[in-house]
């Protein structure tokens, strides 16, 4: 079993962005302090992140508390498998694209505010997976999500406010469902562990199911799971790249982790409780319970898949065609954690693929999206089809976005393969268990999209960087040396993942498993010895590649890609639909308000009228005679005397009759 | 006259001196600010250091009383330091310490210094009089005072609209004070005595419960007034037209706070817990106050002028202390305790920000303040980490007490309230990020600043302030564990 160890390295990993933080806001307008503090800031986090993994491998859990900091219950570090997962793709990527960004910042303005707050948000998404207790988790998510808001709206244009606005109210109405939530678990099983509740076993009820759909919207929202993603396309293309980069690589990741703690672990029985005789109705009725929800969850990832693959297909800006692909890639994430809830003790396979497929979406859509701004950064165009032969002008950067789509498709060799091996696998032993059609439905779904992602990724090579350079194309810089640095080694992780999958599986992604409740026996046989080289799953993916060629052929023939999406179905339009709609809901709802205090100032205004005349009646006015000349309201000086006067006077009396004799001796 | 005598006295000090002190500053001539100003500092200074000191030893020896004056058998002019006494002047005359020094720089440029600066000491010798009273009538008697030293606070521009809001303050609060005289009496009537005790003094057996019932909404909203309870509130706003250090202190720390802890007293220390449950009347109190938090967050999102919303925002924060103390438990009592210091912190930094607003930039519409983040960065920085406190996200402070007043909620099988806490915190963010968001990232016509962007002496209070804030808000052992102590103190069933 674990064994719980105290140790700093958690802190320090959190503690050593929030310095250099500090340290940049001393001085953001010194490019190289303010640079080389960034550098240290993320380094130092990963260096720190890194010394965990010899304590994790011995079995040990570091845990590190500081009573009564920030929460009530102490901010708790408590550092398993997962948790150390994220951490470490999130301080790694987060270096890289600090490197990338010294240079891209260039032709950007404000560029001290935004190391600043890169380094803030740093502290925010390297802490969410480092924290034991769920209201710690809360603070650095929402330090997260506030200071990320900085980054969207970097650039200030008008796009760039909207959309960030979305962004920040959305953020804060999903942390306000997080805290409901996190009260209503706490107020109910009085623990704030992220681990299997006890109570979720002995005292399961309403308050305790509303906690759970309101966690997972909550983190949904961060994740941009349908239909909560309508902020999604519009905040991440509007950031400066190396943000956008992170935005979706890694933050989008974070309300993912959340989602996985929250249905994978925190709902469900605890391992003790499995063995306890007279809980065996309870346990599975939770199951039953959790297998219900792991079904809603497991849709609401393949429509979320659908929907951001087919949303991609019709960008033509590189960035949210990006954007939309993340979208695509964090419903294979979901659906991986509904396929865990779903199959319960079995669920192994999706929680795995979830968390493999978490490890290199961040991969490979930071890269694309980092190589997206090495694109604008030396063209200054986003629109591909203004874009073309960038293969022979940047060829670094076409070769790293190369590696980097093969293994988004999930091509054989590539680092997309096993994790969306993996969650394939998962969705066909989730139809296999109970053998319900609707998901034999969603497997074919998933297929779909896999086409469709092999379709957009196509036109993104094809339109970006093979084809022939349209007329009017800009100038193109030289490739910088920084960037070719970060994009190279982002690369060569993504190859070396690709090349060495069970390597990764049996050092990372099994280990992971251990921290949830599962059927170990299930991990031996079908986790650990996977195989990734079988006809069946290498006939899967030339199918999807198949496919996606065909609709990419069809589509260029049929001209869909010049396609102007109809004005009412756009994002902006839809998001306008909703803004429209919500103002009229705030109408309705604040009408009997607003009706309400109408009535209470009229009344409150009548009652005082009539005093207000009669003071003025006795008011004195110059010129006027009248009896009562010393009341004089309108110049309150006399009054002033008046008052002092008097009330000194009672005062010393009183005092003097009260405590001369003590006092003075008198 | 040894120390321990000394300390006895200090209560009456806290009270004497301020009042002393604004009699000295009133000797002064209007122009000779160089004289008065200092004095006035050091006046706030020397009351909030002693404040501590009370608080001091009331942790360490435990409270003590002070018998003044007796008029009557169970009438009596007593001081007394217990823990409410001690929350309520604490934070009463630390944050008056800051406005001071905050209306050194803000009143520069104001007519009637001197004026303003007597009634200011003034006012503050009534709050601590108001929060160290022992009876009902020592509180009442203060409170009245308070109202009318006030008065040439918020009328002090002298123009039209000032005078109206003016007269509509008293008008209010002359309401209320009649409200509470009436509930004194009956209280006395039925009692003998207006003495507040742990665990109150009311016993419902002496009188029909409708009396009893009567009594209290008597005493709701009759403090109600003061802290701004929904149809009473109308006097708030309006006294926006004050200087911005006495909408500030007044109109979000001492006058509406006074109503909150007259409230406060009423529920704890007169009716007491067992009572409060006998009068069954919990759920109306906090549903009725639940209307207030929305109502008035509601109205705050239609108002342009700056401080005006702010006014709205501070009748809905006020809701969740009177809230916290209706639920009737531990947790929400605690959350309620917490709030008055958060609260009082958060507000303050707002209005100072402001404050300073209107005297760097001249605005005092929110319409007009796009890209004022340029002009006044850290001013507008603060802004928004109040701002953010004021939804309730950690690590500012607001966040503890809304935890606090959920798990409140909670316990009184009252789910309904966290849907108000919660929607509250919303329409909070709905109406203050817009503030901010347009300030630092909407284009507009303000340059940076050269050199300082506000006038020191406003400056380091909204600086000192706001880390204030983030630290009493990181740092929950300074707070919490006092806090949950006073609230079960005041949770006294047993003894009589």
């Amino acid at each position: 079993m674990h064994q719980e160890v105290v140790s700093y390295l958690p802190v320090i990993a959190v503690a050593i962005p929030l310095f250099s933080f500090v340290m940049i806001a001393f001085a953001q307008n010194l490019p190289w302090w303010r640079n080389s503090w960034s550098v240290i800031g993320c380094a130092g986090s990963l260096v720190a992140v890194v010394m965990i993994y010899p304590l994790l491998s011995a079995g040990q859990i570091p845990v590190f508390e500081l009573p009564m900091i920030v929460t009530p219950y102490g901010l708790t570090f408590r550092v398993d498998w997962l948790g150390f997962l994220i951490a470490l793709i999130t301080s790694f990527i987060w270096l890289m694209a600090t490197i990338f960004a010294i240079e891209y910042m260039n032709h950007e303005q404000n560029r001290g505010r935004f190391f600043l707050f890169f380094m803030l948000t740093l502290v925010g998404t390297v802490g969410v997976p480092l924290t034991g207790d769920l209201l710690s988790l809360l603070f650095f998510f929402e330090l997260m999500s506030l200071s990320s808001y900085i980054l969207v709206v970097h650039n200030q244009s008008k796009e760039a406010y909207s959309a960030g606005n979305l962004y920040l109210y959305l953020g804060i109405f999903g942390g306000m469902c997080l805290l409901t939530g996190i009260g209503l678990i706490y107020f109910n099983c009085g623990s704030l562990a992220i681990a299997p509740q006890e109570c979720m076993v002995t005292s399961f009820n309403n308050y305790l199911f509303i906690a759970g759909i309101l966690m997972v919207i909550g983190f949904g929202i961060k994740a941009g799971i349908a239909p909560l993603h309508i902020w999604l396309p519009r905040a991440h293309p509007v950031a400066p790249a190396p943000a956008s980069a992170l935005l979706s690589g890694l933050m989008i990741k974070s309300g993912a982790y959340g989602i996985i703690r929250t249905i994978n672990m925190i709902y469900t029985p605890g391992q003790d409780m499995l063995s306890v005789e007279n809980l065996s109705a309870e346990v599975s009725s939770l199951w039953q319970t959790l297998s219900g929800g792991g079904y809603v969850i497991i849709w609401i990832g393949i429509i979320t898949m659908f929907l951001g693959a087919c949303l991609a297909i019709l960008q033509s800006n590189i960035k949210k065609l990006l954007a939309c692909s993340s979208i695509s890639q964090i419903g294979y994430i979901i659906m991986g954690a509904g396929v865990g809830a779903y199959l319960g003790y079995e669920g192994a396979m999706g929680i795995a693929g979830s968390a493999y497929h978490i490890l290199n979406h961040a991969f490979f859509k930071s890269t694309l999206f980092l190589a997206a701004g090495a694109v604008v950064y030396l063209t200054g165009e986003v629109d591909m089809f203004k874009l073309g032969n960038l293969k022979k002008k940047m060829p670094f950067t076409a070769v790293v976005v190369l590696i980097a789509s093969l293994g988004i498709v999930g091509m054989p060799l590539f680092n997309g393969f096993a994790s969306k091996t993996m969650l394939h696998h998962a969705i066909v032993e989730a139809y296999e268990h109970h053998g319900l059609y609707s998901l034999y439905i969603a497997e074919k779904i998933f297929t779909i999209t896999g086409a469709g992602t092999v379709c957009y990724f196509l036109k993104f090579l094809y339109y970006t960087f093979w084809r022939k350079a349209p007329a009017g194309m800009p100038e193109v810089k030289k490739e910088p040396l920084l960037m070719k640095a970060s994009l190279g080694v982002m690369a060569a992780v993504m190859l070396f993942i690709g090349f060495s999958p069970n390597l990764v599986m049996t050092k990372l992604i099994a280990p992971v498993l251990n921290t949830f409740v599962l059927d170990t026996h299930f991990i031996e046989h079908h986790i650990l010895h996977i195989n990734f080289w079988t006809w069946n799953d290498l006939s899967a993916v030339a199918l999807a590649l198949a496919l996606g060629a065909i609709f990419f052929y069809l589509a260029q023939r049929t001209n869909v890609y010049r396609l102007e999406v109809p004005s009412w179905l756009g994002l902006e339009t839809i998001g306008n639909y909703f803004g429209k709609l919500a103002i009229i809901l705030w109408l309705i709802i604040s009408m009997p308000f607003t009706i309400l205090q109408n009535i209470i100032n009229r009344l409150a205004e009548r009652l005082y009228k009539l005093t207000f005349v009669l003071l003025q009646s006795v008011d004195y006015r110059p010129g006027q005679k009248s009896i009562f000349k010393s009341i004089n309201i309108s110049n309150i000086d006399f009054d002033m005397l008046l008052v002092l006067v008097s009330f000194s006077l009672i005062l010393i009396i009183v005092f003097y009759l009260r405590f001369g004799t003590k006092v003075f001796g008198l | 006259m040894n120390y321990d005598d000394l300390i006895k006295y200090l209560p009456l000090f806290m009270i004497v001196f301020p009042i002393v002190g604004a009699l000295i500053t009133g000797t002064t001539k209007e122009n000779n600010d160089r004289l008065r100003n200092p004095l006035a500092f050091i006046i706030s200074l020397i009351s909030a250091a002693a404040m501590v000191l009370i608080i001091f030893n009331y942790y360490h020896f435990g409270g003590w009383e002070l018998p003044l004056h007796q008029i009557a058998p169970g009438l009596e002019i007593k001081l007394r330091v217990d823990p409410l006494a001690a929350i309520f002047g604490g934070t009463a005359a630390i944050l008056w310490f800051f406005s001071v020094t905050y209306s050194i720089g803000y009143m520069a440029h104001e007519h009637n210094r001197r004026r303003y600066y007597v009634f200011y000491l003034l006012s503050l010798g009534m709050t601590m009089g108001i929060a160290l009273a022992a009876n009902l009538l020592t509180l009442y008697l203060f409170y009245e005072f308070l109202t009318i030293f006030t008065y040439p606070l918020v009328v002090h521009e002298g123009d039209d609209e000032a005078k109206k809001s003016g007269v509509k303050y008293l008008v209010y609060s002359f309401i209320g004070a009649g409200l509470i005289l009436i509930g004194l009496i009956i209280t006395y009537g039925q009692m003998g005595t207006l003495e507040f005790a742990r665990g109150g003094i009311v016993d419902l057996s002496t009188g029909s419960l409708t009396l009893w019932r009567f009594t209290f909404l008597c005493f709701l909203f009759g403090f109600g007034v003061k802290a701004a309870v929904m149809p009473l509130h109308a006097w708030l706003p309006a006294a926006m037209v004050a200087p911005t250090p006495v909408s500030a202190l007044l109109h979000a720390v001492a006058v509406v706070k006074s109503g909150v802890f007259g409230t406060l007293r009423t529920m704890y220390s007169v009716f007491g817990i067992t009572a409060l449950l006998g009068l069954q009347m919990g759920y109306f109190v906090a549903g009725f106050i639940s209307l207030t938090i929305l109502v008035a967050s509601i109205i705050a999102m239609q108002q342009d002028e700056l401080k005006k919303r702010l006014a709205y925002s501070t009748i809905s924060q006020l809701g969740y202390i009177t809230l916290g103390a209706a639920l009737f438990n531990v947790a929400g009592l605690t959350g309620g305790l917490l709030h008055i210091i958060n609260h009082a912190l958060l507000k303050i930094t707002l209005f100072f920000c402001a404050g300073a607003i209107i005297t760097v930039t001249g605005k005092k519409k929110i319409s007009e303040l796009n890209g004022v983040g340029k002009r006044m960065p850290l001013t507008m920085l603060a802004f928004a980490i109040a701002s953010i406190g004021m939804i309730g996200i950690p690590p500012v402070n607001g966040f503890i007490s809304k935890w606090y007043l959920i798990q409140g909620s909670l316990e009184g099988e009252a789910w309904i309230f966290v849907a108000v806490l919660i929607g509250s915190a919303l329409l909070n963010a709905a109406y203050f990020l817009p503030i901010v968001t347009a300030a630092f990232f909407k284009k507009g016509n303000f340059l940076s600043p050269d050199g300082i962007e506000a006038p020191p002496a406003m400056l380091i209070p909204i600086l000192v302030l706001v880390a204030g804030c983030l630290l009493v808000g990181s740092n929950l052992h300074w707070t919490v564990p006092y806090f949950e102590n006073i609230a079960d103190y005041l949770f006294f069933t047993g003894g009589n």
